[in-house]
């Protein structure tokens, strides 16, 4: 089961522990329902989704974690719509 | 909350993300595959044409038929197979592979040992085929290896996986099924415990259709499907039962080819748990396209239907096959339509979105902006000419079989060879991006 918050740079996905293709479904439906910035924390890099996000017109950076504790994300992925940037 | 790094691509803090490179393998070692399984459906599609009288009536012996029927097989069907493993598993399981050099070492065996293999089968040479019998084996071997290492080490996707170590025995068997058949080719070794070449062949091509390479089809259309389709995976209890019920398909198959006096029953009871099984797996992945966020998913997608239909009508024409109807060529047309029409109609539907896909993938990794998936090549031309000329081809060739026309036959491979050229032009376009999308990023 992802979490879901908002913070000040917009909505947060915590996706850490679920097997695919939930976290790529979780995100997908993010995105149809909200242009906003959106912060993934995620196990392993989405790199799964990189072509359907940019075929949406999303642009994203990514950023891994040297050492990631239990339960910590490995890698949070900060994704903007293209227009947005 | 930490700030987003300044950098406006992507970030490279270290031995993490180096860590999800190496499970994206270099470009290059897939490429290989599906580039040579590109040319040996050429390959295939063309031997028809070399002896077009043969095929309707084809048995079994040394020919262009037999090597049509393995250059499609091994150069085309197991090729993919091998090439998509390596990749997709790795990425989708997260198990990054220990070493590349032995997913290198597979493909410097298996690619020029099919080549070899498939040129001894043509010409009817015994050493040809012994030695690159001999090298292939060697191929899946190492293949294999590194497949059982990332198998026993996947944390998830345990459908997948399931399907995957079932294949795995399949390869086993019909390999040395293979070694005992080529022996026997060159200096009659056969029969052995009453089982003779013909019993042995048509135990082979069922590993092969059903065991190896249709479990392993199944078993990546649980990643593939929800992927492409962005739907929830299938339930995995359902997906187990559908296992279940070809795995008993299959052995009731394999006991019907090789028994004396119950083929009949044997092989209706093979086919009615195949058309079982089979037809809650076609349930299973027409529910995840339908729950899917993507809807259009294309010419490929109708391949793959239509690669569905086939597999059903495949099962039948082996169960009327293995019970002993012989009209209408019933078992050379059963072949025809489980290699030709469900695998290689399947293969063609995934490889035509999997390597635009795969390209993307790799371009992002590399900090690259890579072309739109449609923009990719000149796909509305390739594609739609595969597409064309493959289900033209199938019909023809299917209908020579059944009513023994060499002419249909020498139509259908005509227009399956252009269908095949088209597909090739296609892999070619797309090796071609990945070269350049490698060079930009190494600069």
């Amino acid at each position: 089961m992802s979490k879901r918050w908002t913070d000040a740079d917009g909505v947060h996905l915590d996706l850490t522990g679920l097997e695919a293709p939930a976290p790529m479904l979780a995100v997908m439906a993010e995105i149809n329902a909200s242009d906003a910035p959106l912060t993934l924390h995620m196990d392993r890099e989405p790199i799964f989704l990189y072509p359907d996000l940019q075929e949406m017109g999303w642009v994203w950076t990514v950023q891994g974690a040297d050492n990631p504790g239990t339960g910590e994300a490995a890698f949070v992925i900060y994704l903007k719509k293209a227009a947005d940037v | 909350m930490s700030e987003p790094p300044a950098s406006p691509s992507r970030a490279f803090p270290g031995d993490i993300l180096m860590g999800a490179q190496s499970r994206l393998l270099p470009y290059h070692i897939p490429m290989r595959f599906f580039l040579s399984a590109a040319l040996f459906q050429v390959v295939s599609w063309a031997l028809l044409m070399v002896d077009p009288g043969e095929v309707a009536g084809f048995t079994g012996g040394t020919g262009a038929s037999l090597a049509a029927l393995h250059a499609l097989t091994l150069g085309v069907l197991a090729m993919t197979v091998m090439g998509a493993s390596l990749q997709l598993l790795s990425v989708a399981t997260g198990v990054a592979m220990r070493s590349l050099f032995p997913a290198c070492l597979a493909s410097w065996l298996y690619i020029p040992g099919t080549a070899i293999l498939v040129a001894g089968m043509g010409l009817g040479s015994h050493p040809l085929m012994a030695l690159g019998g001999i090298v292939v084996i060697l191929g899946l071997c190492v293949w294999s290896a590194v497949l059982i290492d990332i198998l026993r080490r996947a944390p998830g996707l345990r459908a997948t996986v399931r399907h995957g170590w079932w294949a795995l025995v399949a390869l086993a068997l019909l390999s040395a099924i293979a070694a005992v058949l080529i022996l026997n080719l060159g200096h009659g070794v056969l029969p052995i415990y009453g089982a003779d070449h013909g019993q042995l062949a048509a135990a082979h091509a069922i590993l092969g259709g059903f065991g190896f390479m249709g479990l392993f089809a199944m078993g990546f259309s649980y990643i593939l499907v929800p992927m492409f389709a962005l739907s929830p995976a299938p339930a995995e209890g359902r997906a187990n039962l559908a296992l279940g019920l070809v795995l008993a398909g299959i052995a009731l198959a394999l006991a019907a080819m090789l028994s004396d006096g119950m083929e009949m029953p044997l092989a209706l009871g093979a086919a009615l748990f195949g058309l079982i099984g089979a037809g809650l797996h076609i349930g299973l992945m027409l529910g995840a396209l339908k729950a899917g966020m993507k809807k259009r998913l294309g010419l490929s997608f109708i391949l793959v239907r239509a690669a569905w239909a086939l597999l059903l009508i495949a099962i039948i024409l082996g169960g009327l096959a293995g019970a002993g109807e012989d009209r209408w060529n019933m078992p050379t047309l059963f072949a025809f339509v489980l290699t030709f029409g469900w695998l290689l109609s399947f293969i063609g539907g995934i490889l035509g979105r999997v390597l635009p896909f795969l390209t993307s993938m790799q371009a992002h990794n590399q900090g690259q902006r890579p072309p739109r998936l449609s923009d990719m090549g000149h796909q509305k031309i390739t594609l739609r000419l595969h597409a064309a000329g493959h289900v033209s081809g199938l019909v023809l060739v299917a209908a020579g079989i059944a009513v023994d026309q060499s002419l249909l036959v020498l139509a259908g491979g005509a227009l399956g060879t252009i269908g095949a050229l088209a597909f090739l032009w296609f892999t070619v376009e797309i090796v071609g991006l990945n070269r350049r999308l490698n060079a930009q990023a190494q600069t």
